[in-house]
């Protein structure tokens, strides 16, 4: 009977370690498509420029010309790009994240009048294509005179419909009962929003912070209408110049340029994944 | 809750104090105090001591310049050439802005958007840089001011003014006013790589050379199989009029007032093109990632059209001793080219018109001619414009066939009429289009003809009998 | 006395509400309200330019959107970015998802889970770029890999029949990453014992996922589909970097053509109309997919 019982076993994990062998070789394809062009994109860099287009495309370079890449990054001025993506992307992660977060705990936590209404006001935000009201958002902007820096960057982003919706779902989560004791003790609404519901939400917080950073560093509509000298071009906008750069017939030095554009967003992922993955707030996508 | 309040408030204050800075509050120091501009400093600290005795003795007038570029490729001297200038007129203080926009191709409209934006926000520059293909536009919105009398009244304008070509001038003239001393002047040349045409062992054609010679060539290049392929089509609708042109054909009639894009000689063109990609290996296929300058360097094709423009991405590869210019074949339209010119212009707008005309005319000048066109664009001012080509070491060999079409007048201006940015938009797709062999050259070019009519019926620039004079009045040479 | 001590009370509270909500709502409107409303009501009917010259036109905009032989293809290509976009992400995404969390190895796990996301990271100009040299028809790395299978060469972006479907490619690759990480949290918090339940229950494994995970994950499923939807209406990115809308206008998006007719023609007044039209139909297909919701999407209020 035990025998038989481990018998069972170990025929039972044999077949467990094939189908995760499979699994594990089936994925292994699929994500070497995935990073195949950034493979390719790494190994083109580092060739003489001249090699640029042979063909097959070899992994390995035969000459490893990293000064492709201090070329391009002295040519080009990737700093000053960073630079202003990084005012752009930090100015809105914080300021939309206090206005959200202030938002989604009225919404969640206190009684208004017409707090419903204006919920739904803004969460029509979430649908609002950019191009159906850009031509006269352009035209406030051009007004107010910030046509041409960085603040017609930001500011219309201040307002994060999206990160509204998940912190309120979070913090609605969160049970009265915390709120009740402080409320007998006195405390003001903000001071329970400050002390109590915003320590209680950092995961959250630091969800909508790494959707929104990554959905502004890769911005480029709003920059490719509202920016038009290149002090204050953010890194997509800059990206298109080098493309500009590629009639000099360098893809080397192109492609090396492309490297160093990844530098930023992989550091902020790999801060980001492990909130990202702990965090309970996407998967509460329940209206 | 009331330090929310106030703590919100205040900080919408502050943001708001530091975004009123460079943008509409002071138009005049525009951008050089705004924090997020340090980058550029190391020039601008450089060129500031010149221009602090200017500051002592008076208050210097600055003069916003706008350029099309990003000033990526602009050299330091290139940043500075206005050290020279205000060593002459010290109560003046120009100041390039770098104004880019995307580029279909290489064409002014972005650019012209961007300067529209710029008037209507009350920021706009003084002098803009401008090429041939908006003149029509600028001057029919009523954006730019009339230079005679400035030229009439200063010797240094009259000077240079005399030093350009006449025909060329007369571009920037609409109604005998005039409106810019241009500074440089492009024609579409054929590039032709020497070491292909020596390997192949194929001679370098003569100035009056044929389509015939052009056919037998790439023909040549083909049974030789040093390169890829003989020739790379441009997808630069100015280039690609020089190719319409030597062959009898134009996007528009002479006066431009309809589509001529579907003329049987315009179609011969077209088809040739096609042909040359789909049918005969002629050419690789136009693509938005590799362009016909790139395909050029490296090598792949032996030949294509395009201005001196490209000398500076040459340069920046090492490739210019292989290049040899020469004129278009001619296909029955004689060896004409599509040529034109820019120029400074200033706009209406400017609060010193005086000063602002100053340093427009002297950017036809020597001092900005050797600074900016040693490589890229052909000088305008032949004068100091032969004396820079020649002293250029990397410049591209035979560059004085470009001066001899001008003086031989083998040249047309390219079509701009005010409706330019439109038809710029549909200059582009028919070439894709075109490029991507979808139909016959007769549909593909009788459905842009009627696109184009159908503009010109709608346009906001036909509508007076005084707007129809002006555009009669275009150089349409 | 009470009764006033109630409404002063109540009057507090929302003022306190006010108060916290009024940042967001006062940019929203700003930003988002006024020029929406604007846009519909006033820009939409009107012929200006950047300098002035305001008209009203009535709905002569409109008539020129759809006199506008472009318009059909414009619209034809959203269709036919969803057809491709849709499954791949909503069906696609779940299948990785589910196979990525069925990997045991922790090193294995990690490794796919962020090749699966990083392309979704990285700017799109920057990719897009490579891909843009991949995809050549001479020069490119995928016609090279055809031929070296012995299959013809493929004009991924140069023929109006792939183009599109490149960039389908391009966007898919891009973003799966999305609608993997909604689906690959979604069936992370589905509880274990939920499935060994029913294993004990006698289901196989794949009929368990379909009868015990596919349910639980409705609602995940129903916001991939919905924000996949919307997303496709406002492609801009990939088309303007790949083909720039061509050949012709094969490969054009509702997006770039009102980036096209008002920031490159100055038809501002044609752009707001069809700014217009991508508005009225993001509202019916969110309508459409809120309204057949409640016969496909299970919420479990637990």
């Amino acid at each position: 009977m035990l025998e038989r019982i481990t018998t069972k076993y170990r025929n039972a994990n044999k077949s467990a370690f094939w189908s995760q062998a499979l699994l594990i070789i089936i994925m292994c394809i699929v994500s070497f498509f995935m990073f195949m062009p950034f493979l390719w994109c790494f190994s083109t860099s580092l060739r003489l420029p001249a090699d640029s287009f042979n063909l097959p495309p070899a992994f390995f370079p035969t000459e490893w010309r990293w000064d492709n890449y201090s070329y391009v990054f002295t040519a080009f001025p990737f700093v000053r790009f960073f630079k202003n993506s990084l005012i752009v992307t930090a100015c809105i992660s914080v300021f939309q994240i206090f206005f959200s977060t202030l938002a989604a705990f009225a919404f969640a936590k206190l009684k208004f009048k017409g707090k419903n209404v204006l919920f739904v006001y803004i969460l029509s935000g979430l649908m609002l294509p950019y191009q159906s009201y850009v031509i006269a958002q352009f035209f406030i902007i051009n007004y107010m005179g910030f046509y041409n820096t960085l603040v017609a960057l930001i500011l219309p982003y201040f307002a994060n419909p999206f990160g509204i919706f998940l912190l309120r779902q979070h913090m609605s989560s969160i049970p009265d009962s915390y709120m009740e004791a402080a409320i007998i003790d006195g405390c003001s609404k903000w001071r329970i929003y400050w002390n109590i519901i915003l320590p209680m939400s950092t995961s959250s917080i630091a969800v909508v912070v790494f959707m929104k950073f990554l959905e502004q560093w890769n911005n480029f509509f709003a920059a490719l209408i509202y920016i038009n000298s290149e002090a204050y071009f953010t890194l997509p906008m800059g990206m298109k110049t080098l493309q500009g750069f590629r009639s000099a017939g360098n893809l080397a030095h192109i492609l090396a340029g492309v490297m160093i554009s990844l530098v930023v967003p992989t550091i902020v992922y790999a801060w980001g994944q492990k909130y990202l993955l702990k965090s309970v707030a996407l998967s509460g996508l329940k209206s | 809750m009331k330090k929310i309040l106030s703590s919100a408030l205040s900080m919408l204050l502050v943001l708001s104090l530091a975004a009123c800075g460079p943008g509409g509050g002071s138009s005049s120091s525009s951008s050089s105090q705004s924090p997020s501009q340090a980058a550029p400093a190391p020039e601008e600290s450089q060129s500031a001591p010149a221009e602090a005795p200017a500051d002592v003795s008076g208050e210097a007038v600055p003069i916003r310049v706008a350029l099309f570029s990003d000033g990526n490729d602009m050299s330091d001297s290139q940043k500075n050439v206005f050290n020279a200038f205000t060593a002459d007129y010290p109560g003046i203080a120009p100041k390039f802005e770098y104004i880019t926009s995307d580029s279909y191709g290489s064409n002014w409209n972005g650019y012209l958007m961007k300067i529209q934006t710029m008037v209507a926000a009350n920021d706009a520059p003084d002098v803009i840089a401008l090429g041939l293909e908006g003149v029509a536009m600028l001057v029919m919105n009523d954006m730019a001011l009339p230079i005679n009398d400035f030229v009439e009244s200063n010797s240094m304008a009259k000077e240079l003014l005399a030093m350009q070509n006449e025909d060329l001038m007369k571009i920037f003239t609409v109604e005998d006013k005039l409106y810019s001393i241009p500074y440089e002047a492009n024609c579409v040349v054929t590039h032709i790589n020497k070491d292909i045409f020596a390997k192949a062992g194929i001679e370098l054609p003569s100035y009056d050379w044929t389509w015939d010679d052009f056919v037998q060539i790439c023909d040549q290049l083909k049974a030789s199989g040093v390169v890829d392929y003989p020739f790379a089509c441009t997808q630069n609708f100015f280039c690609y009029q020089a190719l319409m042109y030597c062959n009898g054909a134009s996007p528009l009639n002479a006066d431009w007032t309809a589509s001529a894009f579907n003329s049987p000689e315009s179609v011969k063109v077209a088809q040739f093109f096609q042909d040359a990609i789909f049918k005969n290996g002629y050419a690789p296929e136009p693509s938005d990632t590799i362009t016909d300058t790139e395909l050029m360097m490296q090598e792949r094709v032996a030949m294509s059209w395009c201005g001196r423009w490209v000398s500076d991405d040459y340069n920046s590869s090492e490739f210019y001793d292989k290049v040899w210019v020469t004129t278009m074949p001619n296909g029955g339209g004689g060896n004409t080219s599509c040529a034109g010119n820019a120029g400074f212009v200033v706009l209406k707008g400017t609060q010193h018109p005086e000063e602002a005309m100053t340093v427009a005319a002297w950017c036809s000048g020597e001092a900005y001619t050797k600074t900016f066109l040693s490589t890229g664009s052909l000088p305008s001012n032949f004068t100091y414009g032969a004396e820079v080509c020649e002293a250029a070491a990397n410049t591209i060999d035979n560059w004085e066939v470009m001066y001899k079409i001008y003086e031989n007048g083998d040249w047309k201006r390219s079509c701009d009429p005010p409706e330019y940015a439109e038809l710029a938009n549909i200059y582009g797709d028919t070439l894709s289009i075109l490029y991507a062999n979808q139909g016959t050259a007769e549909e593909i070019l009788n459905n842009a003809s009627e696109q184009i009519d159908k503009v010109f019926e709608k346009s906001d620039y036909r509508d007076t009998p005084e707007e129809l004079a002006t555009i009669e009045a275009l150089y349409k040479r | 006395m009470q009764k006033k001590k109630k409404l002063y009370s109540a009057w507090k509270d929302n003022l306190i509400g006010y108060a916290f909500v009024a940042p967001a709502v006062l940019f929203f409107t700003v930003f988002v309200g006024i020029p929406i409303i604007v846009n519909v009501c006033v820009l939409s009917f009107a012929d200006f330019s950047l300098l002035g010259n305001f008209k009203w036109v009535g709905l002569e905009n409109y008539r020129d959107v759809f006199d506008d032989k472009a318009t059909l293809t414009i619209l034809g290509n959203t269709a036919r970015l969803f057809a491709v976009l849709v499954p791949t992400h909503i069906i696609g995404g779940l299948i990785v998802a589910a196979m990525i969390n069925a990997v045991r190895n922790r090193f294995f796990h990690s490794i796919f889970r962020i090749s699966l996301y990083f392309p979704m990271v990285v700017t799109t100009a920057s990719v897009a770029l490579v891909w843009g040299y991949l995809f050549d028809t001479d020069f490119g790395v995928f016609n090279w890999l055809l031929t070296q299978f012995g299959l013809g060469r493929v004009r991924w972006l140069g023929d109006e029949r792939w183009a599109l479907f490149s960039i389908a490619i391009f966007s898919a690759w891009k973003f799966i990453g999305n609608a993997f990480l909604y689906y690959y949290i979604g069936l992370r918090n589905i509880p274990e014992s939920y499935m060994e339940a029913a294993e004990i229950d006698g289901a196989s494994k794949l009929k368990a996922f379909f009868t015990v995970k596919i349910p639980l994950l409705t609602p995940t499923i129903f916001f991939v589909v919905t924000t996949t939807l919307i997303n496709c209406f406002q492609v801009f990115d990939e088309p303007y970097f790949l083909t720039n809308g061509g050949p012709g206008v094969s490969t054009q998006t509702l997006a770039m053509q009102i980036y096209r007719k008002g920031f490159g023609q100055y038809h501002f007044g044609y752009a707001s109309a069809l700014g217009v039209i991508l508005f009225i139909m993001v509202i019916i297909v969110t309508i459409l997919m809120f309204g057949t919701q409640h016969k496909w999407v299970t919420y479990d209020t637990e």
